[in-house]
C-alpha cells in the first residue's frame, strides 16, 4: 500500500516531490515543496482517499534556548510544518513535511480541503507565529487576545520574570472576552430558514455547570433556535507542548497524562509509543497486555463518568450516581496497578512501570463480572425513560461524511455509521491478539452515540477478562538505560473519545525537541457548531454532552 | 503515589500577622468567654457549607467523586450549588491561568460573605507540575485569598475531607464568621 | 512489587452487601413511622388544648384565623425546611449514599445548620439591580403560597377557614405566585433569572387549566366546593373493602391532577425554571440569604400544599379506620404521595421546555376536558 501511495503521488508532482518515504507498515513520510503543498492535499483526499486530517504540527526548527548536549546538525532556523493523514479506506498514514521561511512563514491553508483543519491552524497562528494563506478566521485560539509574542518559538523568552504575577492588584488583568466572530461558514445549514432574523448573542460560560468545564461558547440565536456558535478555548491552557522542551524525556511522562485527566491512561501510552516509535523497540509481551488491561480499565472510567454528567445534565439525579459506584471500581483497579487513581503515570518506556499480582487478577475478574449486569440496570434508568429518548434521538444530527469533513472521531464518527478504530486499524498494544468487534449505529445522533459508549463498555470488560485470562509471564519492562532519541515518532491510539496522535522529534539531547499532541474532543468540539445549528438551545446541553468534551484534551 | 496528605491551616495573608500579634489577647479571650451565639453562629455556618466547584481540571473530577456515592460530600451538608451567590466555600481544582484569573476573582467577589476558599490539588496551591509555564498563575493565593490548601495531585476525595474538617476547625475556632 | 493501599478495602463485592442490604430500609421505615407518631401526638396535644377553650371560643372567625396563621406559620417554616431534609435522605438512599448524618443523629439538626448558615449570609443587592423590585419579590411571591393553607381542612375542626369556595380560594391564590416570580426575574438585572421567570410563568399558566380542570370530577361528586364537604363524600366503602375514594372512580383525573401540580411546583421532570445545567438556578440564581429561602420555600410550599390538596380531593383527606387519629392519617397520606414526588424527581430526566407546553396544551387539556364528560356520565349512572 505504501508503494502505491507513493508512485502515484510521484507521477503526479515528480519535481514538487523532494523525498518520498516508506517508513514502515502503514507509516509513509513526503517531503515536499511548500508551492505544492495545496494540491497536493487535494489530489489526497480527492484521488486517494486520505479523508481524515489528523493532525497538524508547526515545529521552530532553530536553535533552542534551553537544554543540554544538543546536537549541532539539526538546526535550520526556519519553520516546518508537519500534515499527518490518514485514509479509513486505506488504513495508512501519510506525514507531509514542508518548509517554510524563518522571517516570513506563510502557508497555504488546507481548511477548504479539511473543515478540521481550522482550530489546529489557528492554533499553530497562535503558539508559533505561522500565518496561513486564505484562512477565513485567522484568530488567537488559545491565548488570550492581549498576549504578547508566540510561546512554542524557540526564542519566547522563558525567564522567571515573565512567569509571576504581576504584584498589582488582579483587577489589573483585562478581562477580556474576544468578541465572537461567526466567519466561518461551512455552508451545511441545516433547519436555519434563509430569513431576516433577529438575532441575540449569548454567551454561556467560561464557568457553567452544563459546560464540562471552562470554556466559553457564543451562541447566535434566532428566538430559541441556534443560528451559530464560536466556542472560545483556551481557558485552562497550559502550554504542555513547551513544558515538554524544558524537561526530560522521563520527567514529561506524569505531564502526559495530564492532558485530559479522564483519558490518563491513553495519553500516557500515546506519548510512550511516539517514544517507542523514534527507538524502534518493542516492549515484552506481559508488559503489551497490562497496557491493554490498563487502557481498558481506562475507557471503562471515562465512559462511566461520561454517563454520569450526560444524567445530572439532563436532569436525572440518580443517572448522576449508579455510574459513579461503578466508576469507583475501576479506579480501585487502576490503583491498584498503578498507585494514582487519576493520573497513572503508568507507561514506561520499553514496558510499564508496575506488575500485578494474582489478587489483581482474582478481584478484576470478580469486578468484570459484576459490572456487566450493572450495564444492564443503565439501559433500564436511561432507555426506560421515555423523556431521555425523546430528548436525544434526532439530536445533533451529523452525517458520515460531514463528521469524516469535520475530522470527528471515536463514538460519535462510529455512530453515523464509520467503523474506524484506531485499535483495529492500526493496532497497538495487545489488541491484534484480542479478538472484539467494534459496534456502530447509523443515526449518528446523541442517542447513537449513547447505544456505542453502551456497548463499547460491554465490550471493553470482555477485552479486559480476554487480557487477564491470556496473561503472559515474564518481565514487564525493559532496560534501555538512559535514553535521547533522535529523529521523528508518531501514535495514533483510540482513546475512549477517539484518536489521539502524539508526534515527538528529538535532537538527540535528554529532552524532547518538540512534543505535539492532538487529543480527540480537541477536533470533536470544533464540530459543535455544526452539529447544533438548527437545533433549539437546550439541546445545546445533550449536544455538548454527547460529544464529551474534556478540556484538557482539548486546551492542553 | 498517593502524596503525604496532611493539609494545613493557612490563614490570609493580610490576617497574619495581625493573628500573630494578637494571638495571647485572643486565646485568653475565647478560653475566659465564648459566646454562646457566636458558638450557635459559627456552627451553623461550618455544618452546611454549600460549595462552589469550580473545577478547573483533574481535581474537578476528584471534586465529583467527592460529591458521589463512595464518598458523599452530602453527609456533613455539603451540596453543590450553581451559583457562586447561594455558596459559601470555593473549592478551587485545577491550574489557573491568567485568562481564567480575572474571572475566577469575579466570582469569588459574587460570593456572599461569610465564604471561605480552599485550594485543592498542586496546580491551585503554587502551579504544581506546571510550574514553568507561560500560562499558569503559581497560585490561587496570588488571586483571592485561601483558607485552606489540600495538597496532592490529584487531591484525594479523603484529602479533601480532610481538608473539609481542617476548615470546620478553623471556623468554629475563629470569631463570629462574617 | 509495591503494596498499595485500597480505600477501606473496599471491593466490589463489599459494596454489594453495603448497598443491598435490608438495614438502610428498615430504618427508613422506622423513621417514617416516628414520623407519623410525632404528628399524631402534635394533633392529639393541639385537640387537648384547644378542648381547654371556653365554649364558642374557637366560633369566632378572627380567633380561628389569627391562630391559624400563627400556627401555620410555624408548621410550614419548619415543615418546609425539614422536608429539605427528608428529601435529600430519602434521594440519597435512592441513590446508593448517606444524605446528611454529621449533625445530630440522623443528621435531624442539618436543617437548623442550614438555617442558621442561610441567616448568617451576607445579602447582595447588585449595583445594577433594582434594588425595590429585588427586595419586595420574594415577599410577594410567597405569601400566596402561605396564604392558601388558610383553605386546606386537614381535619374535620382544623380548618383555619371553613370557606364555601374553599378550593377555588386555592386555585385563585396559587395563581399569584408567578407575579412575585416575574418581580425576581426582573429585579437583579440577570439573564438568568429573567429567564427562570419567563419559564416558570409560562409553565405555571399552561397547567393552571389541566389542574382546575380536574379538580371538577370531585367537586361534582361532593357537590361543594367546600374542602371538608369534599371529604365527607368520600365517606364509607364499596363491598365493604374498598374505600370510597375518588381516586379509584376517577383515576385519570387524579394523573391530570397530579402531574398538573407537578409542574406546578416546578420539580424534576418539571424542573425546567431551575434547571442547574442550562440556565443555573433560574430565577434564584441572583439571590443570597434570606431572600433565597423564601424563593426556595416556595417550591417547597407548593409542594405541601399541592400534595394535601391531592389528598383532600382524590384520597379521602383525614378518613381512616378509627384507632389511628384522622389528623395521623392525613399525615400519612400526605407523607405517601410526597415520597412519590420524590421517588420520580430522583430517577426521572428533565423535560424540554417545548416538550412541557406541547404535554399540557395539547394532552393534558383535552384529556382533562374528555375527564370531565366521563365524570359526568358516570355520576348521572351511579347517584
Ligand atoms: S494538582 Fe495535579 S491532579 Fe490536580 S489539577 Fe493539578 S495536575 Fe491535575
Amino acid at each position: 500500500m505504501n508503494r502505491e501511495v507513493i508512485e502515484a503521488v510521484k507521477a503526479e508532482f515528480g519535481e514538487g516531490i523532494v523525498h518520498a518515504v516508506d517508513r514502515r507498515e502503514r507509516r509513509v513520510v513526503l517531503t515536499v515543496r511548500k508551492e505544492i503543498l495545496h494540491d497536493l492535499c487535494l489530489f489526497l483526499r480527492d484521488r486517494l482517499g486520505f479523508d481524515h486530517l489528523t493532525s497538524i504540527t508547526a515545529v521552530d526548527r532553530s536553535r533552542r534556548v534551553t537544554g543540554m548536549r544538543e546536537r549541532q546538525l539539526l538546526y535550520y532556523n526556519d519553520f516546518k510544518m508537519v500534515y499527518h493523514v490518514w485514509s479509513y479506506e486505506k488504513k495508512t498514514l501519510v506525514e507531509v513535511r514542508t518548509v517554510l521561511e524563518r522571517d516570513d512563514p506563510v502557508v497555504a491553508t488546507v481548511t477548504d480541503v479539511w473543515s478540521s483543519a481550522n482550530w489546529q491552524e489557528r492554533e499553530a497562528y497562535d503558539l508559533m507565529g505561522i500565518r496561513f494563506d486564505g484562512h477565513k478566521d485567522l484568530r488567537r485560539l488559545l491565548l488570550p487576545e492581549w498576549w504578547e509574542g508566540h510561546p512554542l518559538r524557540k526564542d519566547y523568552d522563558l525567564s522567571p520574570g515573565t512567569w509571576f504575577l504581576p504584584e498589582e492588584e488582579p483587577e489589573e488583568f483585562p478581562l477580556d472576552v474576544q468578541k465572537p466572530v461567526f466567519p466561518l461558514d461551512l455552508s451545511l445549514p441545516k433547519k436555519v430558514k434563509k430569513k431576516e432574523v433577529s438575532e441575540m448573542i449569548l454567551r454561556i460560560g467560561p464557568v457553567h455547570p452544563g459546560n464540562h468545564g471552562p470554556w466559553l461558547i457564543n451562541v447566535k440565536l434566532d428566538g430559541e433556535i441556534i443560528v451559530d456558535i464560536d466556542p472560545q478555548i483556551g481557558y485552562i491552557h497550559r502550554g504542555l507542548e513547551k513544558i515538554a522542551e524544558n524537561r526530560t524525556w522521563t520527567q514529561y511522562l506524569p505531564v502526559s497524562d495530564r492532558y485530559c485527566w479522564l483519558t490518563a491512561a491513553s495519553n500516557n501510552l500515546s506519548y510512550v509509543l511516539a517514544v517507542e516509535d523514534v527507538l524502534d523497540v518493542t516492549p515484552p509481551p506481559r508488559a503489551q497486555y497490562l497496557r491493554t488491561i490498563a487502557l481498558e480499565l481506562n475507557r471503562l472510567a471515562s465512559h462511566l463518568l461520561w454517563l454520569a454528567a450526560m444524567g445530572i445534565d439532563l436532569g436525572n439525579l440518580s443517572g448522576f450516581f449508579y455510574p459513579f459506584r461503578e466508576r469507583e471500581w475501576m479506579l480501585d483497579l487502576l490503583e491498584y496497578m498503578s498507585g494514582n487513581r487519576l493520573n497513572y503515570n503508568y507507561g514506561r518506556f520499553g514496558g510499564v512501570i508496575f506488575d500485578v499480582d494474582d489478587k489483581f487478577v482474582e478481584k478484576a475478574k470478580k469486578t468484570m463480572k459484576i459490572f456487566r449486569p450493572r450495564l444492564e440496570e443503565y439501559r433500564d434508568l436511561f432507555e426506560g425513560s421515555r423523556i431521555w429518548k425523546v430528548r436525544t434521538q434526532g439530536v445533533g444530527v451529523i452525517s458520515a461524511k460531514d463528521a469524516k469533513d469535520l475530522g470527528v472521531t471515536g463514538p460519535v464518527l462510529r455512530s453515523t455509521g464509520v467503523k474506524a478504530d484506531a485499535r483495529k486499524d492500526d493496532p497497538y498494544a495487545a489488541y491484534p491478539e484480542i479478538d472484539f468487534e467494534i459496534p456502530t449505529r447509523k443515526e449518528g445522533d446523541v442517542y447513537a452515540s449513547y447505544e456505542v459508549r453502551m456497548d463499547e463498555m460491554r465490550i471493553a470488560s470482555e477485552i479486559i477478562d480476554q487480557c487477564l485470562d491470556n496473561l503472559p509471564k515474564g518481565p514487564v519492562q525493559m532496560d534501555l538505560g538512559r535514553i535521547e532519541p533522535v529523529g521523528e515518532g508518531i501514535s495514533r491510539i483510540e482513546e475512549p473519545r477517539g484518536e489521539i496522535a502524539t508526534y515527538v522529534i528529538g535532537d538527540g539531547g535528554d529532552r524532547p525537541y518538540r512534543v505535539r499532541v492532538k487529543c480527540a474532543e480537541y477536533i470533536n468540539v470544533s464540530a459543535l457548531a455544526h452539529m447544533a445549528r438548527g437545533y433549539k438551545i437546550a439541546d445545546l446541553i445533550a449536544i455538548i454532552g454527547g460529544l464529551d468534551p474534556c478540556l484538557g484534551g482539548i486546551d492542553r | 503515589m498517593n502524596a503525604v496528605r496532611t493539609p494545613v491551616i493557612f490563614a490570609r495573608k493580610d490576617e497574619l500577622l495581625e493573628i500573630a500579634e494578637d494571638e495571647e489577647k485572643r486565646k485568653s479571650f475565647l478560653a475566659k468567654m465564648r459566646r454562646p451565639l457566636e458558638y450557635v453562629v459559627n456552627w451553623g455556618v461550618k455544618s452546611s457549607l454549600w460549595m462552589y466547584a469550580f473545577g478547573l481540571a483533574c481535581c474537578s473530577i476528584e471534586m465529583m467523586a467527592f460529591g458521589a456515592a463512595r464518598w458523599d460530600s452530602d453527609r456533613y451538608g455539603i451540596i453543590a450549588r450553581g451559583t457562586p451567590r447561594q455558596s459559601d466555600l470555593m473549592i478551587v481544582g485545577g491550574a489557573v491561568t491568567y485568562q481564567m484569573a480575572p474571572r475566577m476573582k469575579r466570582l469569588y467577589d459574587q460570593m456572599a460573605q461569610p465564604r471561605y476558599v480552599i485550594a485543592m490539588g498542586e496546580c491551585a496551591i503554587n502551579g504544581g507540575p506546571f510550574w514553568d509555564s507561560y500560562s499558569v498563575v503559581k497560585g490561587t493565593d496570588k488571586v483571592i485569598p485561601v483558607d485552606v490548601v489540600v495538597p496532592g495531585c490529584p487531591a484525594n476525595p479523603e484529602a479533601l475531607f480532610d481538608g473539609i474538617i481542617k476548615l470546620q476547625e478553623k471556623i468554629l475556632k475563629g470569631e463570629l464568621a462574617r | 512489587m509495591i503494596r498499595r493501599r485500597v480505600h477501606g478495602g473496599l471491593y466490589a463485592e463489599d459494596m454489594e452487601r453495603l448497598y443491598h442490604g435490608p438495614l438502610p430500609y428498615l430504618i427508613m421505615l422506622i423513621g417514617a413511622g416516628l414520623t407519623v407518631a410525632i404528628l399524631t401526638g402534635t394533633g392529639l396535644a393541639l385537640s387537648y388544648v384547644a378542648g381547654l377553650a371556653p365554649e364558642g371560643f374557637w366560633e369566632n372567625p378572627w380567633v380561628r384565623g389569627a391562630v391559624g396563621a400563627v400556627l401555620w406559620a410555624l408548621v410550614v417554616a419548619v415543615g418546609g425546611l425539614y422536608l429539605t431534609l427528608v428529601e435529600r435522605k430519602f434521594m440519597a438512599r435512592v441513590q446508593v449514599r448517606y444524605g446528611p448524618n454529621r449533625w445530630g443523629p440522623y443528621g435531624i439538626l442539618q436543617p437548623i445548620a442550614d438555617a442558621i448558615k442561610l441567616l448568617r449570609k451576607e445579602d447582595i443587592i447588585p449595583e445594577a439591580a433594582d434594588p425595590l423590585v429585588m427586595r419586595f419579590a420574594p415577599i410577594i411571591a410567597f405569601a400566596p403560597s402561605f396564604v392558601l393553607f388558610a383553605a386546606v381542612p386537614w381535619t374535620e375542626s382544623y380548618v383555619a377557614s371553613t370557606m364555601d369556595i374553599g378550593v377555588l380560594f386555592i386555585v385563585a391564590v396559587t395563581a399569584l405566585t408567578p407575579i412575585g416570580v416575574l418581580m425576581a426575574g426582573w429585579g437583579p438585572n440577570n439573564k438568568y433569572n429573567l429567564l427562570g421567570a419567563m419559564r416558570f410563568a409560562a409553565q405555571e399558566l399552561a397547567y393552571e387549566i389541566p389542574l382546575v380542570l380536574a379538580m371538577i370530577g370531585p367537586i361534582a361528586a361532593a357537590q361543594s366546593l367546600n374542602g371538608v364537604a369534599i371529604v365527607e363524600a368520600q365517606r364509607g366503602t364499596w363491598l365493604g373493602l374498598i374505600p370510597r375514594w375518588n381516586i379509584f372512580p376517577q383515576f385519570l383525573g387524579a394523573i391530570i391532577f397530579f402531574v398538573a401540580f407537578m409542574a406546578e411546583t416546578g420539580r424534576i421532570p418539571f424542573d425546567i425554571p431551575d434547571a442547574e445545567g442550562e440556565i443555573v438556578h433560574g430565577f434564584t440564581a441572583e439571590y443570597s440569604g434570606m431572600k433565597f429561602v423564601l424563593l426556595l420555600l416556595i417550591e417547597y410550599v407548593h409542594l405541601i400544599a399541592g400534595a394535601a390538596l391531592f389528598v383532600v380531593l382524590f384520597m379521602g383527606g383525614y378518613l381512616g379506620p378509627a384507632p389511628i387519629n384522622p389528623f395521623a392519617w392525613f399525615a400519612l397520606k400526605l407523607l405517601l404521595v410526597i415520597l412519590f414526588m420524590m421517588l420520580i424527581r430522583a430517577v426521572w430526566f428533565r423535560v424540554r421546555i417545548d416538550q412541557i407546553m406541547t404535554l399540557g396544551w395539547k394532552i393534558l387539556l383535552p384529556a382533562a376536558l374528555f375527564n370531565i364528560g366521563f365524570i359526568g356520565i358516570y355520576l348521572a349512572v351511579t347517584v
